[in-house]
C-alpha cells in the first residue's frame, strides 16, 4: 500500500471539487469494501482517498411514493431492513440478500457495488430488470443516466473524474408483477458469483432478463425478452427463451467456473427464475429470499 | 469409566479465557522495543538458475538495515526434517515460485516491503517439471541432481496376480485428490530476538519447539543451547508447521541486525510459499470373492510432493501403509512414489498421506459393496482387522484395534437407522437428489518404527499446592494442554484448576517430540502420568512424616492427604508445599520419559513402517446433490470414533465435529490450482473453505473403544482419523444420490456437472 491523503468532505459540492482538483488521481471511498482490497494490493495508488462517509445527503433512502431512492451510503443492510424495499423492490431485496455476509453487508453499499462495475455485482442484474438510472452529481450539475448505459466493460463505468454518485432511483411498478434473483455460487459462504441471473414479469406479459458475472457487464437478454412478450411459459417457450437469453452473454473461463458451465447454467437458471417470477406473480411462488435452485 | 474423576469428562479448555478475551499474545501479536520488519524475496519463476543477485539498490534505501542472501548463511544453507534439501536463502537455483532468494529488514513494514522490490535478482529460466507422473521418466528436467524420485516405496505380499485369477470381481480405478491448503488463521508469523547473553530467542508457532531449534542450530552454526524457541501459541497448525517455515531467515536477520526482527506473511505469501497436502494419483485394483472377501490389492501411488522433501518421504510412506484400509490382505502390491515438480511445496497435514488413500480403497468398497448386493457395513465387517490379525503389510496386531467396535457403533447413529427413510427425490424440487455414504479408516499414531519416538514431561510442584507441568508438545487448536491439566488433576488427585500447563518452550518443557501424527496426548499424556506417580511419591512420603503415620496408611483426593479410614487426620497440598520451603527451600520437580511401544517387526525399504497404535474411525454423510447446477450440500453428518478413551469429552466433540468439516472440504471445494508452477488460488476469495453456512446442521458424535492398554489412562489420539475419511464417506452418498461415482476430489459442482452430463 502506498501513502496517500485522506478528505473527508461534509457536503456533495466540496467532495466534487477535491475530486476535480486531483483528477485521476483521487478515489472515493464508501464502505470500502472494495477499495480498501484494492489499496492494500497495490492495484491503485491513488494521492488521496475522498471518504463520502461525511456527507449526509447521501444516506437518504426513501420512497416518494413513485421513486425509490438510494442515496450511496446506503449499505445492502439497511436495504434488506427496509420495509419499503422488501415490499415494493422484492427483487432488488432478495438479490441484496445474496452479497457477501452480514458483516460486509453491514459497510458494503449499493452505490460502491455498481461503481466497483465487475462483470458479478450482485446488485446489477436487480437494478437492470428494474429499469434504475443513476443520479450523478457533477459541477455542472446534476445528470440521470439510465443504468443500461452506466456500465462500460469490466471496472469500467461511463463516469469520469470528478463525477459522483449521488443516489440510484427506481420507479416503483404500478402493475401486478413477480420476480426473482438466482445467484450461484461455488459454495454457501461469501462468494463472488459464478452465474447471477434476474427476471421480472408483469401482468401483461412482459418480461425482462438480465445476468451478471457471464459477460464483461450486466447485461439485459433484449433478444429472449422479445420473444417471451405476451407469451406463458410453457416448457417450449422456456426453452426457447433460454436458449435466447445464452445468447445475450460472452462468459469467461477463470477459477470460479468454466466458461462452459457457466453458459449451461446460464440457461438452467434463467429457466428457474423465470418460472419462480411467474408463481410469485400469479401469489403461489416460494417467498422472496428462499433458496430458488 | 466410573472410577475417573476429570477423565472423560467436559472440562472447558485451559486458554477458553484468555482466547475468548482476546488476552492471549500470539507470535504475530508481539512487539519489542527497537524492532525491525523483515521481507523476504522470493522467486519469480517457478525453475530458474540464478545468474545474478544484486541488493545495492534494497540496501541503499533509506531505512533498510539489513539485507541477507545466502552469503549471509553461517552454517548449512538446507533445512527439512528428513533431508535438508530446501535452501534457507536460495544461492543459483530455485525450485518454486515461492523459493526464498533474499531477506530485508528494515525500520517499517513499507520500507521493508519497498527494499524486497529492489533486490535485483537475474534468472534464467528453466524447463518446467510440473507432472508427477513425466517427472518420474529418466528423460525429464530435474528438479534436483539426484533425479525426481525423491521416494519409491514398494511393499508386496502374498502374490497378487495369482489371486486376481482366483478373484470373482476385479475393482479397477485411477484416483486423484487436491492439494489442500492448511488454511490456519495464523500465517506463519514471528520475531527473533537476540538476547544480551548472544542467545537468540525465536518466537514463532510451530510444532516441535526442540526440532526447530536443531535445524535452526545447523542453519545459523549456533550452539543449540543458544537458541531459545518459543512455538506456542499458535493460531493454527494442522501440519503446515511441522517443518521450519521462516524462522531460519528471523534468525539470520536479527543475528546480522543484532535488533529484534519480526515477519508477518500475507495470506498470499503463506499459499504460495510453505507447505500443502500432496496431491496424489493413485491406481487402484482390488480382486474380491463373490462372498466379499478381499483377496488382493495392487495400488499404484504418485505424490507430488513439490520442490523439496520436507516429509513428503514420511507422507508416502503413510499412504503405502494404509492403502488397503483397515482390512486383512495377504495379497498386496504397493508401489508408491514421492516425486519433486515445481509446485510449490507439499508436506505435513493432518492424515499425512492417509485421507488420499482413504477416499481411494473406500470408493472400491463402495464400489465393491454395490456390485456385490452386500450392505457396506457388512463388506467390511467381514474383511475388518481384529486384535491378532496381520495387517496388510505384514505387522501382527497386539494393540488395541476398534474396527469392529466402530462398525457396531455406526449402526447405531441416526443417520444409519434411518437412512431408509431418506426422500431420495425432494417432492417440491424433483432436482434435488438424497442420497447416504459411509467409509472406514484407521490411523497410524506415533510416527511407526525407525524414529526416534519418545514423550516427555517435567512436574513442578507450585507453593499453593497445585502443579505445573511442561511438555513440548504445541496446542495449536486440539486441545492437548487441557487434556494435561486433567490427566496430571486425575494422577494427582487434585483440581483441574490447580493445574497450570506450559508448552511448546526449549527452555521450560520437556522435548516430547512433534506435535503430530495424533500423538500429543499418548506421549505427553502418559509422560505427566510418570512424572506423576514420582511426584506423589514424594508429596505422600512427606505427608506421612508430617502426619506421623506410614505412606501405606495414606489416600489422596481433591488436593488432601487422609489417612485411611481416619478422614479428619489430614493435611493439604499447599501445607506440605510450606513444609518442603521450610525444611528445605525448594519445592520438588520430577520428569516423566518412556519410548513409544513399537511393532513386530520392520518392513524392509520403507523407513517408519509400520505403526504400532492405530485410531479407528467410521465417517456418515447424507447429502443432497441439484442435479441441474451440480451442487452438494452435505445435510447431516456423524462419526464413530476408536481413539482409546476420551479425555475431554467436549474437546472430543470439537475434534470431531472440526475434522468433519475439514474432511469435507477437501472432498467437496479445496484444491490450491497451480498452472505452469504459478498460483492461481492465493487467498480466500479464490480458495475456499467450508463456512458455518457450509456445515451440515448436525455432526453426531460417538467415541466407541478397544481398550489400549500403553496409553494414558488407556487413551490414543483422534486429532487425523476425525477428518480422514469423510471425503470418501461424502462422495459415496454422492454416487447414491445420483447413480454418479467421483474419482476425483474435490468433487466441485462443475465437476458432478460434467459427470451427470455423461
Ligand atoms: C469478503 C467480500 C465479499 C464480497 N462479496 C460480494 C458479493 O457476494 N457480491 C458482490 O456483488 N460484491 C461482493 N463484494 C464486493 C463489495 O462488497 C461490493 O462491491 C460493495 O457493494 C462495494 O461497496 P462499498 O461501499 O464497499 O464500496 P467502496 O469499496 O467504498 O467503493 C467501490 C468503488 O466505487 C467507487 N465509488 C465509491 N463511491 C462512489 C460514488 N459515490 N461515485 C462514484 N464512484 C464511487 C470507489 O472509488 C471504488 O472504486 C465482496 C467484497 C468482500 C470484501
Amino acid at each position: 500500500m502506498n501513502d496517500f491523503d485522506y478528505a473527508k468532505p461534509v457536503t456533495l459540492s466540496e467532495a466534487i471539487s477535491t475530486y476535480k482538483k486531483y483528477g485521476d488521481k483521487a478515489r472515493l471511498l464508501l464502505g470500502g469494501t472494495d477499495l480498501v482490497v484494492m489499496l492494500d494490493d497495490g492495484v491503485i495508488q491513488p494521492d488521496i482517498v475522498i471518504d463520502l462517509k461525511g456527507i449526509d445527503e447521501l444516506k437518504k433512502l426513501e420512497f416518494d411514493g413513485e421513486f425509490l431512492h438510494i442515496g450511496s451510503r446506503v449499505t445492502f443492510n439497511e436495504l434488506i431492513d427496509s420495509e419499503v424495499v422488501k415490499e415494493k423492490f422484492p427483487v432488488l431485496w432478495e438479490a441484496s440478500k445474496t452479497v457477501a455476509s452480514t458483516g460486509v453487508r453491514n459497510r458494503a453499499t449499493l452505490v460502491g457495488n455498481i461503481c466497483s462495475a465487475v462483470p458479478s455485482a450482485d446488485s446489477a442484474p436487480a437494478l437492470l430488470v428494474c429499469n434504475a438510472a443513476v443520479v450523478i452529481a457533477t459541477d455542472s450539475g446534476d445528470k440521470e443516466v439510465p443504468i443500461t448505459e452506466f456500465f462500460v466493460g469490466p471496472r469500467r463505468t461511463i463516469l469520469k473524474p470528478g463525477e459522483i454518485v449521488k443516489e440510484v432511483k427506481i420507479r416503483a411498478s404500478n402493475k401486478k408483477f413477480g420476480g426473482s434473483y438466482i445467484k450461484l455460487g461455488r459454495y454457501d459462504g461469501e462468494d463472488l458469483a459464478q452465474v447471477g441471473v434476474a427476471t421480472v414479469v408483469n401482468e401483461d406479459r412482459e418480461y425482462a432478463i438480465a445476468f451478471c458475472a457471464v459477460a464483461p457487464k450486466p447485461v439485459r437478454a433484449k433478444e429472449a425478452e422479445e420473444f417471451l412478450k405476451g407469451k406463458d411459459l410453457t416448457d417450449e417457450v422456456l426453452e426457447e427463451a433460454a436458449k435466447l437469453a445464452v445468447k445475450a452473454i460472452s462468459p469467461i473461463s477463470d477459477i470460479r467456473a468454466s466458461k462452459e458451465y457457466r453458459l449451461y447454467v446460464s440457461g438452467v437458471l434463467v429457466k428457474r427464475s423465470l418460472k419462480t417470477s411467474l408463481a410469485r406473480m400469479n401469489g403461489n411462488g416460494p417467498k422472496y429470499g428462499e433458496r430458488l435452485v | 469409566m466410573g472410577e475417573y474423576k476429570y477423565i472423560g469428562k467436559s472440562v472447558p479448555r485451559v486458554d477458553a479465557a484468555e482466547k475468548a478475551t482476546g488476552h492471549i499474545k500470539y507470535m504475530s501479536d508481539l512487539s519489542f522495543p527497537n524492532m525491525l520488519w523483515g521481507k523476504i524475496v522470493r522467486s519469480k519463476y517457478p525453475h530458474a538458475k540464478i545468474l545474478k543477485i544484486d541488493t545495492s539498490k534494497a540496501e541503499a534505501l533509506p531505512g533498510v538495515v539489513a539485507v541477507v542472501t545466502w552469503k549471509d548463511v553461517p552454517g548449512l544453507n538446507g533445512f527439512g526434517i528428513v533431508v535438508p534439501d530446501q535452501p534457507v536463502l536460495c544461492e543459483d537455483k530455485v525450485r518454486y515460485i515461492g523459493d526464498a532468494v533474499a531477506a530485508v529488514a528494515a525500520e517499517t513494514k513499507e520500507i521493508a516491503e519497498k527494499a524486497a522490490n529492489l533486490v535485483e535478482v537475474e534468472y534464467e529460466p528453466l524447463p518446467l517439471v510440473d507432472d508427477p507422473i513425466k517427472a518420474i521418466s529418466e528423460d525429464a528436467p530435474k528438479v534436483h541432481e539426484g533425479g525426481n524420485v525423491h521416494l519409491h516405496t514398494k511393499i508386496v505380499r502374498g502374490d497378487v496376480e495369482k489371486a486376481f485369477e482366483e478373484a470373482d470381481l476385479i475393482v479397477e480405478h485411477t484416483y486423484y485428490t487436491g492439494r489442500q491448503e492448511h488454511a490456519f488463521l495464523e500465517t506463519e508469523s514471528g520475531v527473533a530476538k537476540l538476547e544480551e547473553d548472544g542467545t537468540l530467542s525465536v518466537y514463532a508457532g510451530s510444532q516441535y519447539p526442540q526440532r526447530d531449534q536443531m535445524q535452526l542450530s545447523r542453519c545459523l552454526a549456533l550452539n543449540p543451547r543458544k537458541i531459545h524457541v518459543v512455538s506456542y501459541p499458535v493460531g493454527g497448525a494442522f501440519g503446515g508447521k511441522d517443518e521450519l517455515t521462516i524462522q531460519p531467515i528471523l534468525g539470520l536477520l536479527a543475528l546480522k541486525t543484532k535488533r529484534p526482527v519480526k515477519i508477518v506473511l500475507s495470506r498470499e505469501e503463506s499459499i504460495i510459499s510453505y507447505w500443502k497436502r500432496h496431491p496424489m494419483i493413485m491406481k487402484y485394483k482390488t480382486g474380491v470373492k463373490k462372498d466379499g472377501t478381499l483377496v488382493a490389492n495392487k495400488v499404484e501411488i504418485y505424490a507430488d510432493t513439490g520442490a523439496y522433501a520436507s516429509l513428503g518421504g514420511p507422507v508416502l510412506n503413510l499412504a503405502v501403509e494404509h492403502a488397503c484400509g483397515p482390512y486383512k490382505l495377504d495379497n498386496v502390491y504397493i508401489d508408491g512414489y514421492c516425486v519433486y515438480t515445481n509446485n510449490g511445496v507439499a508436506g505435513a497435514f493432518r492424515g499425512f498421506g492417509v485421507p488420499q488413500v482413504t477416499f481411494a480403497m473406500e470408493t472400491q468398497m463402495d464400489i465393491i459393496a454395490e456390485k456385490l448386493g452386500i450392505d457396506p457395513i457388512e463388506l467390511r465387517k467381514k474383511n475388518a482387522l481384529r486384535r491378532g490379525d496381520v495387517s496388510p503389510i505384514g505387522n501382527k496386531l497386539t494393540t488395541s484395534v476398534g474396527t469392529v467396535a466402530v462398525l457396531e457403533g455406526v449402526k447405531e447413529t441416526d443417520l444409519w437407522k434411518n437412512k431408509d427413510k431418506i426422500e431420495k427425490v425432494d417432492k417440491e424440487r424433483p432436482w434435488i437428489k438424497r442420497g447416504f455414504g459411509f467409509a472406514l479408516t484407521y490411523q497410524g499414531t506415533g510416527l511407526g518404527i525407525g524414529l526416534p519416538d519418545y514423550g516427555g514431561a517435567v512436574l513442578r510442584f507450585r507453593e499453593d499446592g497445585g502443579f505445573i507441568v511442561g511438555v513440548g508438545i504445541v496446542d495449536y487448536g486440539q486441545g492437548t494442554g487441557t487434556s494435561y491439566a486433567q490427566i496430571v488433576a486425575e494422577a494427582m488427585k487434585c483440581p483441574v484448576n490447580k493445574v497450570s500447563v506450559i508448552l511448546g518452550d526449549t527452555d521450560l518443557t520437556a522435548d516430547s517430540g512433534p506435535t503430530s501424527a495424533s500423538r500429543g496426548v499418548y506421549t505427553g499424556g502418559r509422560a505427566a502420568i510418570i512424572a506423576s506417580k514420582r511426584m506423589m511419591k514424594i508429596l505422600k512420603e512427606k505427608a506421612a512424616e508430617l502426619l506421623s503415620v506410614s505412606p501405606e496408611d495414606l489416600e489422596a483426593e481433591g488436593g488432601y492427604f487422609y489417612v485411611k479410614n481416619q478422614p479428619d487426620v489430614s493435611i493439604s497440598y499447599d501445607k506440605i508445599a510450606m513444609e518442603f520451603l521450610k525444611t528445605s527451600g525448594h519445592l520438588p520437580q520430577t520428569e516423566g520419559y518412556f519410548l513409544m511401544p513399537i511393532a513386530d517387526i520392520k518392513i524392509k525399504d520403507a523407513f517408519g513402517l509400520p505403526h504400532h497404535i492405530f485410531a479407528y474411525s467410521g465417517h456418515l454423510a447424507l447429502v443432497e446433490v441439484n442435479t441441474l447446477t451440480g451442487q452438494t450440500k452435505v445435510l447431516e453428518g456423524a462419526e464413530v470414533v476408536d481413539g482409546g478413551i476420551v479425555v475431554n469429552r467436549q474437546g472430543f466433540e470439537a475434534q470431531v465435529e472440526g475434522g468433519y468439516v475439514m474432511g469435507m472440504g477437501y472432498g467437496l471445494m479445496e484444491d490450491v490450482k497451480i498452472e505452469k508452477g504459478i498460483f492461481k488460488t492465493v487467498n480466500f476469495s479464490t480458495y475456499i473453505i467450508p463456512t458455518v453456512k457450509d456445515a451440515p446442521k448436525r455432526i453426531q458424535t460417538v467415541p466407541v473403544h478397544d481398550p489400549e492398554e500403553t496409553g494414558p489412562y488407556q487413551a490414543k489420539g483422534i486429532a487425523e482419523t476425525v477428518m480422514v475419511a469423510t471425503a470418501p464417506a461424502i462422495t459415496n452418498a454422492i454416487h447414491s444420490a445420483t447413480g454418479i461415482r467421483i474419482f476425483k476430489i474435490p468433487a466441485t459442482s462443475e465437476l458432478i456437472y460434467n459427470l451427470l452430463k455423461e
